[in-house]
This record gives structure tokens, sequence and C-alpha cells, in this order.
């Protein structure tokens, strides 16, 4: 018997305005090419002294993790799962061309240990003294998604009852043009490359708005492998196609949108969105899909901006199927619904 | 176990003391070990750091497997994930899922990459087959694909979180068949990241010794075919041993030391006893993650004690024969514990002489006194990411 999983917390830092949802009204347009997040006052969430010693990416990951638990009234998660493409770019940076250029003396261990993918989920396993259950996926742009799916997994064995689940990806000027030579900055695409910092908290002995129905993540899927994975997470949820009303999907005008196409074909009443042209393209952009829709359910509101040009539509669509490509080899879908009672 | 009973059907192993699980089991049971200056790495460090380098340069790998790219990190998976399909008789892999620790991933061709970028001003490298997800999809498209790829990334314990995982979705009904384990090759990043936190050992490692001084890095990649009993049956694979328990859990203490009580290790260990319905008394043999820093090797004591009394089961590390392999460390070590089973002998924990205070003393004699029948393998990693797995040749 599956058990509820709500999403009872949801914070992102990105090129939107930082721990907020004003982008739903006020959203910033982004320009192309390499786009930096908004940095919040951290003041609150770091002493000055540590902050000095994180870099971005970690000063993000405990200001997302933190706000989460403070509206969720969690002091210690009972897992930590986190996503990221490329961990601590910076650091990683630093110390390959230190490397490079001054040869094997005199590196730097702090850029060593923070290049490390897993210093992320640690920070937060140490500042909130969670010896339960820990984990990190580097898995290009699906990272988020299989955190999630693990936390799904967890909590549906019963093993913990709740979960933070995280993605983080951070962008410098060193790195963007290496993802520009690698094609994942692709000159296609219609929306800027971006970092992103997403928390959010699953909880089964919770209730709230946003139901998290399920998720999978496949790679290189035939479209009929794809179409089997969604019908068997609506059979889960206990849902048709004909009930799914919002699709918001990853395109991103690059070549990797003809991905959606068995998905648009197969869920032809769904309103079709994207969130991308607001957020940007990451490793860690799939995450803010997953916080787009639940923002959306929490607030009952599908906002004019994730419409291309239509209004403000309220209530919200009620059962949402997000999905993302990576790089035209890894596809993950998460299923959403509005919580009935709310 | 609670719920679906999970079942090994395939191994496969490649480090510094072999091809294959033959010549793996021949060096443990001879004692040879794989450590020795580097040879294939290109580093200033070559004679100062011994080092477990798999012996063979990249490109014969790379005709071994008739491939014409590849790195170093992609190649050692996939000798290793061949070898465990092939014992699993699977030739289809398009409905097993694929979960690949390592944290390398394709560092040391990046590596090479940006010193050649920095010759010539201008140019700018592509990280397409540089993170770590890349090399196991790279892993995948050899074998023609799977249905689900993962990476999982936690230094040290990658491979072994990589095969808790797989049997974490096997018991949720995701899957009925996963490999999983890690692979990891020797860079000029990780070896100097390591010499930079001064946990290099100039001598060949002696972990559990008195007069231990650090770690040998080593590489390679160890794969395990995980998969329900039921399925096993149907398909009438081999059972070759079972995953009766495992655990995770994090030390919280600090992002490269170990807790003075080994906190993580002892919780980890825990769960796996707790999860397979077994007491301490039942453990024949642990293969400790024993890196032979001073630091690391207080802390596992401290937690095997802790958990076990001073009547602790035979505990060995077999990285004095591999060098410590990080991420894919788990991988290679549930490999290891695995020929224990099957074989019936204690691999020997190298190079060891002197009892630290507080400490243990590790397996000197390959002769268990007792039937090996539940063995732990530890895994532990900076961050505090600890697992134990703990591996039978039975179902509980």
């Amino acid at each position: 018997m599956k058990q509820p999983v709500y999403i009872t917390a949801a914070s992102a830092i990105s090129i939107q305005e930082p721990l907020s949802e004003s982008w739903m009204q006020h959203p910033v347009v982004p320009q192309g090419g390499a786009a930096y997040a908004r940095e919040p006052d951290y003041t609150p969430f770091v002493k000055p002294l540590e902050a000095r010693r994180m870099g971005k990416l970690l000063k993000r990951a405990t200001a997302t993790a933190q706000t989460v638990l403070r509206q969720t009234g969690i002091a210690r998660p009972e897992a930590i799962l986190t996503g990221t493409g490329h961990g601590c770019v910076q650091n990683t940076l630093t110390f390959l061309n230190d490397l490079c250029q001054g040869g094997e003396q005199m590196l730097k261990p702090t850029c060593f240990m923070q290049s490390t993918h897993n210093t992320i989920g640690s920070l937060t396993g140490i500042q909130t003294g969670s010896h339960g259950y820990n984990s990190t996926y580097a898995h290009g742009g699906t990272s988020f998604e299989c955190a999630l799916m693990n936390a799904w997994d967890l909590l549906q064995l019963g093993r913990v009852h709740n979960a933070l689940v995280s993605a983080h990806d951070e962008l410098t000027d060193d790195y963007y043009p290496m993802l520009q030579a690698s094609g994942y900055a692709d000159g296609r695409m219609t929306c800027p490359t971006t970092e992103a910092s997403v928390s959010c908290m699953l909880q089964t002995a919770a209730e709230g708005p946003v139901l998290l129905q399920g998720v999978d993540v496949l790679y290189r899927p035939a479209p009929e492998q794809l179409l089997q994975a969604l019908d068997a997470l609506l059979e889960e949820a206990g849902l048709q196609r004909t009930q799914v009303d919002a699709l918001l999907t990853g395109a991103n005008g690059s070549g990797t949108d003809r991905a959606y196409d068995p998905l648009t074909h197969a869920l032809p009443q769904c309103e079709l969105l994207t969130y991308k042209h607001l957020f940007g393209e990451s490793f860690s952009a799939g995450a803010l899909g997953c916080y787009v829709a639940q923002a959306c359910l929490r607030h009952d509101l599908l906002p004019a901006c994730l419409r291309r040009g239509g209004e403000d539509r309220q209530p919200a669509p009620r059962h949402w199927l997000v999905a993302n490509c990576f790089d035209g080899t890894d596809y993950s879908l998460i299923l959403l619904s509005k919580c009935c009672d709310y | 176990m609670k719920g679906t009973t999970v079942c090994i059907t395939g191994a496969g192993i490649v480090s510094a003391i072999g091809f294959g699980k033959e010549e793996t089991l021949q060096a443990l049971r001879q004692g040879r070990s794989g450590i020795a200056p580097i040879r294939y790495l290109e580093t200033t460090h070559a004679d100062e750091f011994p080092s477990g380098e798999v012996k063979a340069d990249t490109p014969s790998l790379r005709r071994r497997l008739g491939m014409q790219d590849g790195n170093r990190t992609t190649l050692l998976g996939i000798l290793a994930i061949q070898e465990a399909l092939q014992q699993a008789g699977i030739t289809d892999t398009r409905t097993v899922s694929l979960l690949s620790g390592t944290t390398v991933g394709g560092m040391e061709e990046t590596e090479q990459h940006y010193a050649e970028a920095l010759k010539h001003p201008g140019t700018t490298i592509s990280i397409r087959t540089h993170h770590c997800g890349a090399t196991t999809d790279a892993m995948a498209a050899f074998f023609g694909g799977f249905r689900h790829t993962a990476t999982l990334s936690t230094a040290c314990s990658s491979a072994a979180n990589a095969i808790l995982r797989a049997a974490e979705m096997i018991q949720s009904g995701r899957t009925d068949i996963c490999i999983a384990g890690g692979s990891e090759c020797l860079s000029k990043f990780h070896l100097n990241g390591f010499n930079s936190l001064m946990i290099l050992d100039r001598r060949p490692c002696r972990p559990f010794d008195a007069g231990r001084a650090g770690l040998n890095l080593g590489e390679g990649a160890g794969f395990l075919v995980l998969e329900s009993e039921v399925s096993a049956r149907r398909r009438k694979a081999a059972v070759l041993g079972w995953l009766n328990g495992y655990g995770n859990a994090c030390d919280a203490f600090h992002q490269t030391a170990s807790s003075p009580e080994g906190e993580g290790a002892f919780l980890a260990m825990r769960q796996a006893l707790e999860m397979a319905g077994l007491t301490p008394a039942d453990i024949d043999y642990i293969n400790a993650h024993g890196t032979g820093t001073p630091n690391n090797d207080a802390s596992e004591s401290r937690a095997v004690l802790r958990l076990f009394g001073g009547n602790y089961p035979p505990i060995s590390s077999t990285k004095a024969f591999t060098g410590h392999t990080t991420s894919a460390s788990g991988g290679i070590e549930a490999v290891i514990c695995l020929l224990a089973l099957q074989e019936q002998f204690l691999p020997q924990n190298l190079h060891f002489s002197e009892p630290m205070e507080g400490g243990l003393l590790p397996v000197q004699d390959q002769q268990p006194k007792r039937p090996v029948r539940h063995v732990l393998c530890n895994a532990f990693a900076f961050g505090g990411n600890d697992t134990s797995l703990l591996l039978s040749n039975q179902p509980v």
C-alpha cells in the first residue's frame, strides 16, 4: 500500500528573487548566455566568519536547507539526499588550475576537500547533527531526481518519516566556456545557462496541499518505454492519463526538446508549460521544475509567467507531470497532485 | 531481512591485484600485494607514494575491450561489469538498472586536457566525459542500455552506497535486477588532494598497525549483480550470496576526520545487523575500511569495540593489497567478501606488526576457526558518509 508523501516546504536560490515565490507575480526576465543566481542575505543562516570559509554553493545549500527546516520545524531530518552535477565547481577548478599551473606542490587542502560532491550533503549533516541516512548523487542533469527517488523509496519502505532532498549546482566565469565547449550550453538554447540551489522536505506523517505521487528516472528510453513509465506512475497514483492537467517540461529550445513529444502526444488535454525560460538550464534545473510545480500547487495558482502570454489561472491545475530530459540521454518524470483536502 | 530477499548472482572485479575474481583470489591467498611505485599515472610523485595501480595502461585497457576511446574510470568499470553480467548470465540489460559510484569520474582525462589547454591560450576544454554521471552513462552505452542509470558520489563510500541503493530499489519493487558497485582510477587531482591533507604513506600502508602513517591510493572497479530471490529463481541463476542487511549513517562530525567514538561507523554496522536480524556474535568476519590513516583506524577500532566488545570477530583491511580504491573500494571489497564466503578463508591484513593502543588485532591467519557465513563490509568516507554491508552465504 502506497504511503502518501507530502512536500511540506521547498525553497530555491536561482536567477529569480532568492528564497521567495515572488517570481510568480514579478518574474525577472532573463537574458541568454550565462546568468548568475541572485544571492540572498546569508546572515540569518551563516555566521560571517563561517561564511568566509564557504564557497557560494555551500552558503546557498545552508540557506535553502535552513529555510525548509525552519518552515517545517524539523531540526534533524531523518534522511539527507543531495544531487549535484558537478559539486563545488569553484573549488574544483581552483585546485585543478593550481595543480596544472603551479605543479604538484603546496596545494590547498580546503579546495580539495570541498571539491568532493558529498561535501554539500555532509555539511547539512554536520550543521543539523543528523546521524541518519545521507547520500549524494552526481548523475548529470538528473542528480536531483535520483536523490528524490531515493528519498521516495526510503519513505515507502518505512525507513524514515521525513527526508530533506536538495540539488545544488554553481556557475563560474571559467566554467561557462567549458559548458559551451561540451555542448551543455547549446547555442540553440532559448534560455540562459544558470545555477540553482533547491531544497525540499518530504514527509509521510504530515499533511499539506502538495502530494508527491511518484518519480522515475530512465536512461535513453524508447518512446514506448517512456510512456510505460508514465502509465506505471499514474497507475500507482490511481490516475488516468486524461486526469493529468499540466505538463511542465524542461524544454529549453535546444535539439533535445523533441524528447518531450511522446508525452505531449500522450497527454493532449494538458496545459503545456515550461520553466527554464524563467530559471535557465543547469545540472540542477530538474529540481527547479519540481520546485515550480509544488509552488503552484501550494499557492493554488498557475501564474501567467509560466503560460507564455496567458493570464494567471486560479485554481491551479490539480495533477502535474514534471518532465526533464538531460542531454537526450537521462529522462525524469515527477508526478505531483494537489491534495483534495486543501 | 524484512521484505524482499536480495541475493547476488554475479560479481566482477579489477584492481591492482588482478583482472577478475580468479586472479584476485590467487593474490589474496598468496599474500601478494599490488602496491608498487606509480608507473602509469604521470606525476612527479611517482616514486614517492606507492600506489595500487591496475597493471595496464589506458590504451591497452581499450584494446582489451575493443574500444577506440573511453577514460580510465569508464574502462575499469566496464571490465568489472562485464565479468559480473557474464557470471549472472545476463545478456539483455534493457530492464536492468546500473548504479555506479565514483568521485574522480573523468578527472584523470580532464586534468591532461586542462594542462594541454593552458599551453594554448584561448582554447577551452570539453567536460562532456568529465562529470561522474558521464562515466556511468558511458559504461551503460557499452552494454547497449539499461532501464535506469544513476551515479552515487559519497567519496570513499560511493560504491557501497550504490550496492545499498540497489537493494532498496529491489525491495521497493522498482526493479528485479540491479548491477551496482563503483569504479575509480588514479588521478593527479586526488593523489595531490590526499597529499595536501597529509594522509599518504611513503611506505606500503599498514592498516591497524601502531606505526601506520597513512594510506596508499589504489584504483579499480568492483560490481555485483543484485537480484530479488524470486527473479533469480525464475531465471534459474546460480545464487552466489545474499545481501542480508545494510546500514547508512552519517558521522556528522567533520568533513575529513572521523569522530573519536566512530559514531557513524557504529550506527552503520548496527543498522546492518538489525536489518538482518543478526547479533554481533553471528558475524564471522569484518572487512574493515581500514585505510591505514591514524584517524580512520582508531575511530573504526573504537566503533567495532563498541558494537562487538572485546570478543570481536576476525577483522582485516585488504587495502594493503589493493591500495585505497576510494569510491570503488566498497565494490571491490564486497567482491572480496563474497570470495571469502565462497572459498571459506579470511583475507589477511598485510604489514601488521604491532597493535595500536586500544586497537584491534587484525587477521594474520587465512584459515578461519569457524565457518564464514556472515560478513560485514565497511566503507567510510569524507563527510562521515559511512556505510556497512552485510553479506552472507545463506539467507536469514
